[in-house]
């Protein structure tokens, strides 16, 4: 799922485009529970598409502002100006702040985008985390099973050779399947960055929901190879 | 209910400097964590398990959102936090 939007976000290969609640309200006077689809029109969002969606830094910032924060400038045409700020921690380039420039006796855009940090109203607040965590555990959700699926029927079609993807676009994972005689061991390796610990059941449900979860044990090999050092193994046996 | 384990990037640069002291991998650091967590939580994992396994195996996917949405006010309120701490003048 790369390249698409999704709900209120468009998701790229290692963060997702979102636009603050405050931004959508006030400077691009949109419903704030608008899906991500519905913004492509407005010439600021095919902006920050084309131009945050490879990279999330840009040579020009909004400059200076308290706190060493670096906040990118957006341009569409010589009208159009946003503010955008990659949140690393959370993987998302936020387009925080829009503003036609020097427009029908309109003022400089990047003077309001300041004021906004200076009255701490620029960044993410709760409500756009809450947002964004309960799109990412319904995205998550809505899909764990099916590429689990995809990659079980694999893994399982070619015993002995691992099968690599991404779980909810969010979580690497690797699957071998083992078949000795009347026999099959199912081996996952998990990679720790993108995990956590609301994902990781789900995780394993999706890999063998029909299993006990005692049946299921902690290992540091698959059968084609070691771990990683910063993955995390599992595997089962079934008749 | 259990707290939520992740390892935000800044957190995750600290532990590449920690390995690099100690002449490992950032990595090796990070799964011993999760291994003494799973060790520590292996109850509340297999619970969660038992009901997420649940759903999955009755196409609830409404639930299953639901089950996985479970920490979404405590993780905003902290995610905000921290916005605030960092950046905010």
């Amino acid at each position: 799922m790369v390249n698409i939007s999704f709900g209120s976000a468009y998701l790229c290969a290692d963060y997702e485009l979102r636009v603050t609640r405050r931004c959508l309200d006030e400077d691009l006077q949109s419903p704030t529970t608008a899906p991500f689809d519905d913004l492509k029109k407005h010439e600021i969002i095919k902006a920050l598409i084309k131009r945050r969606r490879e990279t999330p830094d840009d040579t020009k910032k909004v400059s200076p502002l308290p706190g060493g924060l670096d906040i990118y400038r957006l341009a569409y045409g010589s009208r159009h100006r946003g503010a955008t700020w990659y949140d690393e921690d959370n993987r998302v380039i936020w387009l925080v702040a829009y503003a036609q420039h020097e427009f029908e006796g309109g003022g400089d855009a990047f003077p309001y985008f300041k004021d906004l940090h200076t009255e701490g109203r620029l960044l993410p607040t709760e409500t756009d985390y809450q947002a964004l965590f309960a799109d990412r555990a319904s995205r998550f959700a809505g899909v764990a099973r099916h590429d689990a699926g995809l990659l079980l029927e694999a893994a399982r079609a070619n015993p002995g050779t691992e099968q690599r993807g991404f779980v909810g676009g969010e979580v690497g994972v690797g699957v071998a399947v083992e078949i000795v005689e009347t026999l099959t061991e199912t081996y996952l390796a998990v990679k720790i960055r993108g995990l956590d610990t609301e994902a990781l059941p789900i995780l394993l449900a999706a890999f063998f929901p029909e299993y006990d979860f005692a049946d299921i044990e902690s290992t540091r090999e698959l059968p084609t190879r070691s771990l990683d050092s910063d993955e995390l193994g599992f595997r089962a046996l079934s008749e | 209910m259990s707290v939520v384990l992740r390892v935000p990037e800044d957190l995750y640069e600290s532990a590449r400097r920690i390995a690099a002291l100690q002449g490992r991998q950032a990595g090796d650091l990070l799964r011993e964590a999760w291994d003494l967590y799973l060790d520590a939580h292996r109850e509340q994992l297999a619970a969660d398990f038992e009901d997420a396994a649940k759903l999955i195996r009755s196409g609830d996917t409404a639930g299953l959102s639901e089950f996985a949405a479970r920490t979404t006010e405590q993780r905003a309120a902290a995610a905000a936090a921290s916005v605030r701490t960092k950046h905010q003048p």
